[in-house]
């Protein structure tokens, strides 16, 4: 019976929303009309410790980004094993290349703390980016230098690694 | 003791909150049918307010617009067309009603087969022990009695649609706050949900709205297209009738494999009871057969996309059972039903075991 409990109203909520992603690194160049209409499509979410987000195969659907708290990503392995791969807290985001590609979850996903997250579905997003082409091509952008400074940062590391080893070896 | 209390206080409220939700279904169950009917006008306009808003056109302003335009044709219809079809409507159960009124109920003689009657003659005469003649009169009683009903029928229906002219109020206003709020009617629907559920939900939105509403607006495309062409073609060969039986064949066109075969058949009784010549028949059956390989070469494949997975047995049957539950435009509108029904149960279930809640 948790939808009976009093929310705040879905106005006021909308407001602290669009401030939030006016201050989020892929919304930022966002005009003010483009935010309103990205608010209308984003759910809030509220998740309590220890819940878990996601698991491991399910449809990748939906695009979080973490307004407060902590979540953590992990895998399972067979024997019921948990491998932590990551711990993300506020500003970050998680489950981008479900916008891209039409894979599964590649790991589970927990609440470690109380948090709020601010949900975004694939279809609701790319429906926004069709709708307004001038702002989609703004988050795409950043969100392709975000992945480019991913993959230069995997890069270097791979580098390094490779490097050591070569060192090692001699 | 403290627990075993908390738990009846659970219980009476969650007794009270049934209570509540039964008596609102009591209080507004005469006007789901108009809430059914402004979801589906809903449903079906929503893409156009979609497409406006990209040109940050305001929903309120994109809304209207559209409805002048829905008005306008609809006028254009009703002034023009409906008084046309009610006339072929009454023409047309009168000439079936004088043709069971004759002297001699259905012979062949009359619709122009009279070959055939001497064949049946000879038939008779070879095979004495069967009585044809009782059999032909039974036929010809319960046929006469179904088509005795048929004017009521359709009057019936007709006044259905359009006599409440509350209907035609109601249904816009309902359509209008459904297409303005809708973010907000959808936002706020999400909100109740619990995060267990809350990307199975979303998920199963996706793919009912992939399959269910592509499936939902070609049908309507499909059908307009087809009734036209029909029509056109019917008047290209100057039948009689031929508004009301192109609209029966464009009716019957989305019923899969017997759709055209079931559609095609007032045209042909009316062709031979007709004065024209019987070879009108065949030329009204080849129009038909153009316009179905149009209808399966070109519009299917481009509109619908996905075959229908329907056992003919399964559509046969629907049509049947249809025909039975709702009269003779259950048999138009169960096929597509049913099939609307088991695609949303196919994709609930793949969507439950994807998110392992079964």
């Amino acid at each position: 019976m948790k939808f009976l409990s009093i929310k705040k109203p879905i106005e006021q909520e909308d407001k602290e929303m669009i401030k939030f992603l006016s201050k989020f690194e892929l919304f930022t160049n966002l005009s003010s009309t483009e935010l309103h209409h990205l608010a209308k499509c984003i759910h809030k979410r509220e998740f309590s410790q220890g819940e878990i987000i996601f698991k491991n195969g399910y449809p990748n659907i939906v695009f979080y980004i973490i307004k407060s708290g902590e979540v953590k990503i992990y895998i399972e392995k067979e024997n019921g094993e948990e491998i932590e791969l990551n711990i993300l807290g506020e500003y970050d985001f998680f489950g981008e290349f479900g916008l891209f590609l039409d894979t599964s979850r590649t790991a589970s996903c927990m609440a470690v703390k109380e948090t709020a997250m601010y949900a975004i579905s694939k279809t609701e997003f790319k429906s926004f980016i069709n709708k307004f082409p001038r702002g989609g091509n703004k988050i795409l952008f950043s969100l392709g230098k975000i992945l480019s400074q991913h993959i230069i940062h995997l890069n270097e590391k791979l580098k390094h690694s490779r490097l050591t080893n070569e060192y090692k070896e001699h | 003791m403290n627990i075993k209390n908390i738990n009846i206080v659970k219980l009476t409220f969650y007794l009270i909150v049934l209570f509540a939700v039964i008596l609102c279904i009591y209080l507004y169950k005469f006007i789901i049918s108009y809430l059914i009917v402004s979801f589906l006008l809903a449903y079906l306009i929503s893409p156009l307010v979609h497409y406006f808003e990209r040109y940050h056109i305001k929903r309120t302003l994109s809304i209207l617009f559209i409805y002048v335009i829905i008005a306008v044709i609809l006028t254009f219809f009703i002034l023009g067309l409906i008084p046309q079809i009610v006339d072929q409507i009454i023409d047309f159960t009168n000439l079936l009603t004088e043709m069971i009124q004759k002297e001699e109920p259905i012979n062949l003689q009359s619709i122009g087969l009279g070959k055939l009657d001497t064949f049946f003659e000879k038939i008779k005469a070879a095979l004495p022990f069967i009585k044809f003649d009782q059999y032909n009169e039974l036929l010809s009683q319960r046929i006469g009695a179904f088509i005795g009903q048929l004017p009521q029928i359709v009057i019936k229906s007709i006044s259905g649609i359009f006599a409440g002219l509350s209907f035609l109020i109601i249904v816009p206003v309902i359509g209008f706050f459904l297409l303005r709020d809708e973010d907000t009617f959808r936002k706020n629907f999400f909100r109740i949900i619990p995060n267990r559920y809350f990307e199975f939900t979303l998920h199963l939105f996706q793919k009912i709205e992939e399959s269910f509403g592509r499936f939902f607006r070609a049908l309507l495309i499909e059908t307009l297209i087809v009734t036209i062409l029909s029509v056109v073609g019917l008047l290209a060969l100057d039948i009689k009738y031929a508004l009301i039986l192109g609209i029966i064949i464009g009716l019957s066109n989305p019923i899969k494999y017997f759709g055209p075969i079931i559609g095609i058949i007032p045209a042909l009784i009316v062709v031979l009871a007709s004065p024209k010549p019987n070879i009108y028949v065949i030329y009204v059956l080849i129009v038909h057969l153009i316009i179905q390989q149009i209808d399966s070469i070109i519009l299917f494949p481009s509109i619908m996309g996905k075959e229908i997975k329907m056992h003919p047995l399964l559509v046969l049957l629907t049509v049947i059972a249809g025909g039975y539950a709702f009269g003779i435009l259950g048999m138009f509108f169960t096929v597509p039903a049913v099939y609307l029904i088991k695609t949303i149960m196919v994709v609930s279930y793949n969507s439950l075991r994807q998110f392992e809640i079964i």
